[in-house]
This record gives structure tokens, C-alpha cells and sequence, in this order.
């Protein structure tokens, strides 16, 4: 490889989705001069751009029509009109969904901005459906009890991350694009940069910053079957846990119910927001039995279990059982067209069924991921269960814990969660900037160590192959800590782990060139895959109790008592399990104490 | 034994270019055994993981959102990852897979989209409102927003820039990518500056250099129409001032509720 | 080049529009000729009765007419935006220009045969 040199930047942000080009760009309009973006695939690649439903805030544009029912057509609100809907009802809503494990302090600080943001994205052109009268439409979705989804079609992700990154430059941000992160150098609490792989030439380099964020998405690709791109590997999240920052709440992972059968694509929620309906190979509308207020719009967790549930006993549909039917032909020809033109595409070219004319076959898919990096409100990284910053690294989006989602995350709220907290975090960052932080001296070579490490990769002979190795993975995480989880397949789960791990050590990288090798890539995101995965079983395992999207057949029920705290990892020791921990969640006991969750 | 739906063997011949070791072009074939719904992406997933690490490629959602993976697959430019390899076998159960023509090879099927990006900044692909921001949203009909023609669904894949034969012949033309993103910010209403954008667009090296050879049409992914926003932007700059004169009138009323049409 | 019917309509387009651009050239090189009297003007009139160029001649109708017919389609694709019906538009085009091609160069072709 290339040897390395070192760049300096006043901000480094990796990850170009809505996160970190809402850090970005605040960053640049308090004043930053000098905001630099990496992105290990193009910016507009970001998975971002595959939210389909809509963005939830409280707007009061639209209101179901009266007297027809939960599921029947919405009308504009007049103006003058009583609101159905605000902050305080989404608020609940969130934590509600959250199973009681959302910070509720946090969750008031997102709902609060959520109209703001919203307007905000609206003003920077972004094309939104509207209402006959002009205004952003919305739709309902599952878990919200007011119609505030604010959609574009079924493409919502879409059209808010070209909005962004379009601003993101015309604030003159620099991005790094195919640049890929490989480490970040923590000393001594201080984060002072990280080294990354110049994807083009196969260079490494040393970047130095006063600040640097995280804003690396997701990690469903832990998962056989998920809705998440290629690229959605967590490295952030296992780069951030080997250099010593802890993880949190790993161990929930959302499973979205409709999944493509067999792809695991995202088949919108607003599916079932328009109208859609879940049947079991008996044609019956099975969420009667599961959920029989709220039906298909239930929660994600509670939908997923009950198709799982369904599926586990014999009533699942396609040739090997394990499918269900999203069935969407009494919306009509017209609605579909209008409102899901690109599901419908996705269904038509995946598996072959065109919903306006038969119902689409789907299963639960690993969506989302609620753990991660924890923060507080501000996008401050958190180096401890008690709380404490570490000084100079930020973290916001998917990848973030902050914890706005506790155990399951309703639908809509991640795509303002990710504008929010990194529109936050940018602020922070400005301020921290603009307060006199200055760029921290390195005492290790960060740059010789990684360089050693991918030398060291590239060149052993090796003979196991590194999609096998991932394949194994992503089914032992798939069937031993899924949506159904108990003590023993966790406990397998960590002993397949650890073999991998071993396994792994002689894994072998075939393109030995330095110019754009993206072998190199999928091995080190391999390696992060089995990282970050040791921790969400461990966590998994030692939580005896059901919350939100965990769920343990041998500790069916939520324990408040014992378990109203969130997951905090840390690295141990080399082949020794992570290191537990538990943070408080913060609860507003006299306005939203915990309930029992029914829907 | 049961019919899992696999095919016979294919064979996949791919375009392999490392300008740091090869001195041109050259095509290698790989055989595959694929199942009924494989797609072209799959099975060069499939290659790479299995056979030969070195090929390489871009792709990330699989889901024709991201709009990575775009590539020329026999003689035609499209996303590779929502297309069955089965449809795009020839008679001899071969497919032949090359990089996005006309555009510089970094490596294999990955090609160097800076002229194409830098196209895109060139429009300046953000809006530029007027200086009475509202409260709330500003008022768009649902009228206003057919009237892009679905242009937001773009997603920049460069199937339609690529399949272009003035880009191919003429390094300036803007490109059916920016001129698209062009007309959707000329005939968003909340825009202050359709004036100035069709004063930039309105030119021999952008939309009237377009020869209307449709190719972009046929590349496009998403079923867009570039030549048809080409089109409305030439007869648009033919009547720039009405044009801008109608805008300053209709963002007058930006803030209000727009005439529900009966 | 990428090869569709709307590529191979531009290089059409480019081919018979160079091709008229020399005839008109040498068009004007026989009929100024006039300018030279009779003799001068029925000499080089001569020159292209051989039945080369007569043959030549069909393929500049040919030319004329394709280039003209697809001139009309372009108008009309732009006027009106007519962006669905692609393939279509251009084997019209061939196919009109085709017709009205062997409709006049029919009698080219007889007038060449019967010796002028």
C-alpha cells in the first residue's frame, strides 16, 4: 500500500446520510470554516435515501375523516379547525413505543423540533406530497395515533437526502467521497482524529480534527435477511467500540414485518398506513388476534412477533411456509399509483406480484438498529454508564444511542431523529469549535499501526472465505438471536461467534491490488460484522427480561423492577465478553409513568 | 429432490481494466450457476465472493435507490440490481456486463463520475427561495408538484448521462441528469431564480444541445423523461421574462392556501 | 456508440445533411454555370446524365426526403414534447420517406433505362 500522510480539518464527520450532512452543514451556518465529510460510498449512496414512508411531526394538516373509522380516508384540516394531533401525543407515542426504555427528556427535545425540521427541509425545496389546499400531506403509521407522517409518495428518505446534500454544498462542505474510515484515535478521553483509506488508490491517511462525529448508520446486515444495504455493516459503531467508547442497547434490533419474501426489501410501512392488510395462508387478517385496536399499525416489534408467531406455527405462506400476504388490492388502482409507485415497483421486479392486482408476499426483516454509540441530546458521546463526555466526539443518526427509540422505534421517527440530533450535533460541535478547542497532538503513529494491519490482511495466505464466514453470521444472528430469542441459541450464538472470530484470523482477501479493492473492504466490514455482533448477544443474553423489540420465549414478560435501565458495553479484554453495565433511563414519573404496552 | 428453480450454467463476461496493471480492456468470463431470480448483481456478488475477489464493482442498497450500481449490461446502460440475469441472456446463456460507456475507467465496471458531478453542481441543484420565508410550508399544489414530472425520483445513477451521444462527442453539454434537476428547480414555484437558471440551461452547451436522441429515456431507471424537461426548458428560455414575471406573481401567494381546482 | 434508433436517427441526420450540404455545392457549381452560356451549361448538365448518377440522384431524393421528414419529426416532438412513442417515430419516418423515395425514384430509374 501507498504511504500515508496526515490532513487536518476544524470538523471530520463520517457518514454523508441525513446525520451527518445535517452536522455538516449547521456546522458551516454557525461559522465553521473548515467542515469536512467522509463517506465511504458517494454521499447520495447513503441508506438514507431508502426511508420510504414519510417523517413524523405534529403538523395538523390532516385529520381522519369523521365517523369512518381508524382505517378510513383523511381529509385537510380546515383552517381554524381544533388539531388532532401534538407534540405532547407524539411524545407519548415515542415512549409508548419505546417500551418505556426512551429517554423521555430526549424524546420531549425531538417531538419539540420535529414541526421545525420539518418546515425546514420544506423551505430548502424539498418535494413533498400535498393536500388539495397546499399544504405537506401525511398519512398514519403504525404506533402514532394522530396522521403525522409527512411523505413524499413512498420515497420520503429519497427526497429529504438530496435536499440535504444539495444545502450541505451550497454551505461549501468539503466531501470526501469512497473514503473509508479504518480507526479512531481516542487517547486519554480526547478523540483526535482518525485514519482513513483513500478507496480510489488504496492511501491511508492520518486526519486530525477538534472534533469528530459519527454518523455511520445501521447494522442490519448482521442479518440474513434485512432491509439494509450492503453498505450498512456498522463500522462506526465497531471502530468506536475497539478504540474503548461503549456501546448501548445493542441487543435491540427492530425486525420491520414487511420485508420482500425472500429479499428482505423494504415494503413501506405506509402499506399498511394507506390501508394494507397482513393475511396468513388461511386468508385471515391474523392482527385481530395480536394487536385488535391498532391491527396492522400496531408497532413494528409486535407486528413482526405476531407474523413470526403465525409463521412459527404453520400458517405461513410461499413454498417453505416462512412468507406472509401484504395485501393491498382494496386500496385500488389509483392510490397505489399515486401514493406507492416505487413498492409497487420493487414488488413487480422482485418477486413478481403486482399488489394492485394480488396481495405481495413479505416477511420480517432486520430493519433497524436502536442501539449504538450512546450520546446525550447535544451529540456528545458518552464514555460511561454515568454519563460523562468524552471531550471531542460527536455521534447522531442511526448509529447514535441517544436513547430516543428505548426498545423498539416507531416508523417515521428515525428520519427525524437523524435531522434533529445531527442538526444538534452540528451546533455543538460550532460551539465546542468557536469556544477555543484545539486540535490535539498525537502521541502514538495511528497511521503505522493500520497501515501494518491491512499489510497484515492483504498478505496472509489464508483459506477461509470471508462471504462464508459472514454467511455463517448473519444466520446464526438470524436464528439464535432474532426476533424470538432464549438463553440457549444466544448461548450458541456467542460460542458460533467466537469461532468465526477465530476462523476469521485466516481469512483470505483475493485482490491484493491497492487501486479501488473492495475485497479488502467487505474483509474489514466482516470483521466489524463479527465485532459489533458479539455484543448485541451478550447483551441480549444477559437482559432476562421481554422489551420492545427483545424478545425472550423464556422471559415472556417486560420487569420494570429489574430492567428499567439501559445496556451499557464495553471492550474487555482480548477473548474475554464484553463489559456490562446499566445506565438510568430518564422518566418523567408524573407525566409518563411506565404502562402496560397494549395496542 | 425438489425444484429450487435453478437455470443451467451461465456464463458472465465482464469488462476487467486495472490501469495500474492492464494496457487496455479485456473481457473475462465467469461461469454461474444461478436460481430463478437471480439478479445481474447477485451473480456478480456471487463471483466476487466465490471466484475472483478482484472484480470489482459498486453497488450498495440492491433495492434501485442508492444508484450505485449502474452499468452497461449488452450494449445497454441500467441498475443492475433490480434486473433478472434470466431476461438478459443471449442465445447462448451469456450476458456481457461493461462499465458505464464514455467515462474514464477507475476500474472494472467502476468509472470516474467527476465530469458528471461536476455538472451537477453547476446548476446549482439547490433551491433558492425568495426572502419571505413563512412560518409553515410554503403553499405548493398538488398540481405544481405533477408538474415536475416525477424529477425528485431521480436518483443521479448516470445510466442516462453515460448512454448520451453528445456527452460521448461534446466534454461541455450539461447532461440530461442536470438539466432534469434543472427543470425541476426552474418550475418549482418556491424557486426565486427560474431567470438566472434558465439563462445558465438556456444554452448551446445545455439544452439546446440536446439532439433528441432519446437514449436517456431508454437508460433511465425510474422511467424518466429528460427530454421532455430538455424540451420545456428551451421553450421556457424562449420566454424567460414572462416566465419570471408569472413567478414573481405566483410567490406572492406562496404563503397561503393555493386554489383548490374544481 | 450507444446504439438505439434515436442514435442511429442524429447519425442519419449527420450523414444526409453533410451529403446535401456537397450536392448543393455542386448544384451550384452546374447551374452557375449558366452564367457561361448555353454550351457551357448543357456540358456540365451532361456530366451527371450518366446513369451513375442518376442512380445517385435516388439516393439524393432518398437523402431530401428522409432528412426533411425527419426535420418535420423533430418539430413535432418539440413542439408538442412527444416523448412515448420513440421507436415508433422513427420507423415512420424510414418508412414515409422510403415510399415517397421509390415513388420518385421509380421514374428516375425508367427515365435512366430508356437511354435518357
Amino acid at each position: 500500500m501507498p504511504s500515508q500522510d496526515e490532513i487536518t480539518h476544524e470538523v471530520i464527520i463520517v457518514g454523508a446520510g441525513l446525520a451527518g450532512s445535517w452536522a455538516a452543514m449547521t456546522a458551516a451556518q454557525e461559522g465553521v470554516k473548515d467542515v469536512a465529510v467522509l463517506s465511504k460510498i458517494h454521499p447520495l449512496r447513503s441508506h438514507s435515501s431508502a426511508a420510504q414512508g414519510g417523517i413524523a411531526a405534529a403538523l395538523n394538516n390532516v385529520r381522519p375523516v369523521a365517523d369512518t373509522g381508524p382505517r378510513g380516508p383523511l381529509e385537510q384540516i380546515p383552517p381554524g379547525d381544533e388539531p388532532v394531533d401534538s407534540w405532547e401525543l407524539h411524545m407519548f407515542d415515542t415512549i409508548k413505543g419505546s417500551d418505556w426504555l426512551g429517554d423521555q427528556d430526549s424524546i420531549e427535545i425531538m417531538v419539540k423540533a420535529a414541526p421545525e425540521i420539518i418546515y425546514t427541509y420544506e423551505h430548502m425545496g424539498c418535494v413533498f406530497s400535498r393536500t388539495p389546499d397546499g399544504r405537506i400531506a401525511q398519512r398514519r403509521f403504525g404506533g402514532h395515533s394522530a396522521p403525522r407522517a409527512n411523505y413524499s409518495a413512498d420515497y420520503t428518505g429519497h427526497v429529504l437526502l438530496h435536499t440535504i446534500h444539495e444545502q450541505a454544498l451550497r454551505h461549501g462542505v468539503n466531501f470526501y467521497s469512497e473514503w473509508y474510515c479504518l480507526d479512531l484515535n481516542v487517547e486519554d478521553g480526547v478523540c483526535k482524529g482518525i485514519v482513513a483509506l483513500e478507496v480510489l488508490t488504496g492511501k491511508l491517511h492520518t486526519l486530525r480534527a477538534k472534533a469528530v462525529m459519527f454518523a455511520t448508520g445501521g447494522y442490519g446486515r448482521a442479518f440474513r435477511i434485512t432491509s439494509n444495504a450492503y453498505a450498512n455493516t456498522g463500522d462506526g459503531v465497531a471502530i468506536a467500540y475497539d478504540a474503548g467508547v461503549p456501546l448501548m442497547d445493542m441487543e435491540f434490533v427492530q425486525f420491520h414485518p414487511t420485508g420482500l419474501y425472500r429479499h428482505g426489501i423494504l415494503m413501506s410501512e405506509a402499506c399498511r398506513g394507506e390501508g394494507g392488510y397482513l393475511t396468513n395462508k388461511d386468508g385471515e387478517r391474523f392482527m385481530e388476534r395480536y394487536a385488535p385496536d391498532k391491527m396492522e399499525l400496531a408497532p413494528r416489534d409486535l407486528v413482526s412477533r405476531s407474523e413470526q408467531t403465525e409463521i412459527d406455527e404453520g400458517r405461513g405462506i410461499g413454498p417453505d411456509g416462512l412468507g406472509i400476504h401484504l395485501d393491498m388490492r382494496h386500496l385500488g388502482r389509483e392510490k397505489i399509483l399515486q401514493r406507492l409507485p416505487q413498492i409497487r415497483d420493487l414488488a413487480i421486479e422482485f418477486v413478481g406480484a403486482d399488489p394492485i392486482d394480488e396481495p405481495v408476499p413479505i416477511q420480517p426483516t432486520a430493519h433497524y438498529s436502536m442501539g449504538g454509540i450512546p450520546t446525550n441530546a447535544d451529540g456528545q458521546v458518552l464514555a460511561n454508564a454515568d454519563g460523562d463526555p468524552l471531550v471531542g466526539f460527536y455521534a447522531a443518526g442511526e448509529c447514535a444511542c441517544v436513547s430516543v427509540h428505548g426498545a423498539n422505534r416507531l416508523g417515521t421517527n428515525s428520519l427525524l431523529e437523524a435531522s434533529v440530533f445531527g442538526q444538534r450535533a452540528g451546533r455543538t460541535i460550532a460551539n465546542f469549535i468557536q469556544d477555543g478547542a484545539k486540535l490535539q497532538p498525537l502521541s502514538g503513529n495511528p497511521g503505522e499501526r493500520n497501515q501494518q494491519h491491512l499489510r497484515a490482511l492483504l498478505d496472509r495466505p489464508g483459506k477461509e472465505n470471508v462471504e462464508d464466514i459472514a454467511q455463517e453470521l448473519k444466520s446464526t444472528m438470524t436464528d439464535n438471536c432474532g426476533i424470538f430469542r432464549d438463553a440457549g441459541r444466544m448461548a450458541a450464538a456467542l460460542e458460533k461467534i467466537g469461532a468465526l472470530q477465530e476462523r476469521f484470523k485466516a481469512a483470505k482477501v483475493m485482490d491484493k491490488s491497492s487501486r479501488f479493492n473492495t475485497d479488502l473492504l467487505a474483509a474489514l466490514e466482516t470483521s466489524h460484522l463479527l465485532t459489533f455482533s458479539e455484543v448485541i448477544v451478550a447483551g441480549a443474553q444477559a437482559r432476562t427480561e421481554s422489551r420492545g423489540a427483545h424478545s425472550r420465549t423464556d422471559y415472556p414478560k417486560r420487569d420494570d423492577e429489574n430492567w428499567l435501565k439501559h445496556t451499557v458495553a464495553h471492550k474487555g479484554e482480548p477473548s474475554e465478553p464484553p463489559i456490562l453495565s446499566y445506565k438510568p433511563v430518564f422518566i418523567d414519573w408524573e407525566r409518563y409513568p411506565p404502562q402496560e404496552r397494549k395496542y | 429432490m425438489s425444484n429450487n428453480g435453478s437455470q443451467p450454467t451461465v456464463t458472465v463476461r465482464v469488462q476487467r481494466f486495472n490501469p495500474d496493471i492492464d494496457k487496455k480492456p479485456f473481457l473475462q468470463e465467469y461461469r454461474l450457476t444461478p436460481q430463478r431470480d437471480t439478479t445481474i448483481l447477485d451473480a456478480l456478488h456471487e463471483i466476487k465472493t466465490h471466484q475472483d475477489g478482484g472484480l470489482t464493482y459498486r453497488r450498495s442498497c440492491r433495492h434501485a435507490i442508492c444508484g450505485s450500481c449502474a452499468m452497461n449490461v449488452n450494449g445497454r446502460n441500467m441498475l443492475v440490481c433490480n434486473v433478472p440475469l434470466r431476461k438478459h441472456l443471449d442465445r447462448r446463456n451469456r450476458v456481457t456486463i461493461r462499465p458505464l460507456p464514455y467515462l474514464p475507467i477507475i476500474k472494472d465496471l467502476v468509472v470516474d463520475r467527476s465530469s458528471f458531478w461536476e455538472q451537477y453542481l453547476r446548476i446549482k441543484p439547490w433551491l433558492i427561495p425568495p426572502d419571505d420565508i413563512p412560518e409553515k410550508e410554503f403553499r405548493m399544489s398538488p398540481q405544481e408538484v405533477a408538474a415536475l414530472q416525477n424529477a425528485e425520483k431521480c436518483i443521479m445513477c448516470g445510466a442516462c448521462y453515460s448512454a448520451c451521444t453528445v456527452v460521448a462527442t461534446n466534454k461541455k453539454y450539461i447532461g440530461p441528469h442536470a438539466l432534469l434537476k434543472a427543470f425541476m428547480r426552474v418550475l418549482d414555484p418556491r424557486d426565486a431564480t427560474p431567470g438566472e437558471r434558465l439563462k445558465e440551461v438556456g444554452t448551446d452547451e445545455g439544452a439546446f444541445r440536446c439532439h433528441t436522441i432519446f437514449n436517456c429515456i431508454d437508460a433511465c431507471p425510474k422511467g424518466l423523461d429528460p427530454t421532455k424537461a430538455i424540451e420545456t426548458l428551451r421553450q421556457l428560455a424562449a420566454k424567460r421574462q414572462a416566465f419570471e414575471a408569472a413567478r414573481r406573481e405566483r410567490q406572492k401567494s406562496l404563503a397561503g392556501p393555493v386554489p383548490v381546482s374544481e | 456508440m450507444y446504439k438505439t434508433p434515436g442514435f442511429i436517427s442524429f447519425a442519419l441526420r449527420r450523414i444526409t445533411g453533410i451529403a446535401l450540404v456537397l450536392y448543393l455545392f455542386m448544384h451550384i457549381w452546374v447551374i452557375g454555370s449558366a452564367v457561361g452560356g448555353a454550351e457551357t451549361f448543357n456540358e456540365r448538365l451532361n456530366l451527371f446524365q450518366q446513369p451513375a448518377f442518376k442512380v445517385a440522384e435516388v439516393f439524393l431524393l432518398a437523402a431530401v426526403v428522409w432528412h426533411a421528414f425527419d426535420g418535420i419529426r423533430l418539430l413535432i416532438v418539440s413542439q408538442f414534447k412527444v416523448t412515448d412513442t420513440r421507436a415508433s417515430q422513427f420507423y415512420a419516418v424510414l418508412v414515409l420517406a422510403a415510399l415517397v423515395t421509390i415513388a420518385g425514384g421509380v421514374p428516375i430509374l425508367l427515365f435512366m433505362l430508356n437511354g435518357g
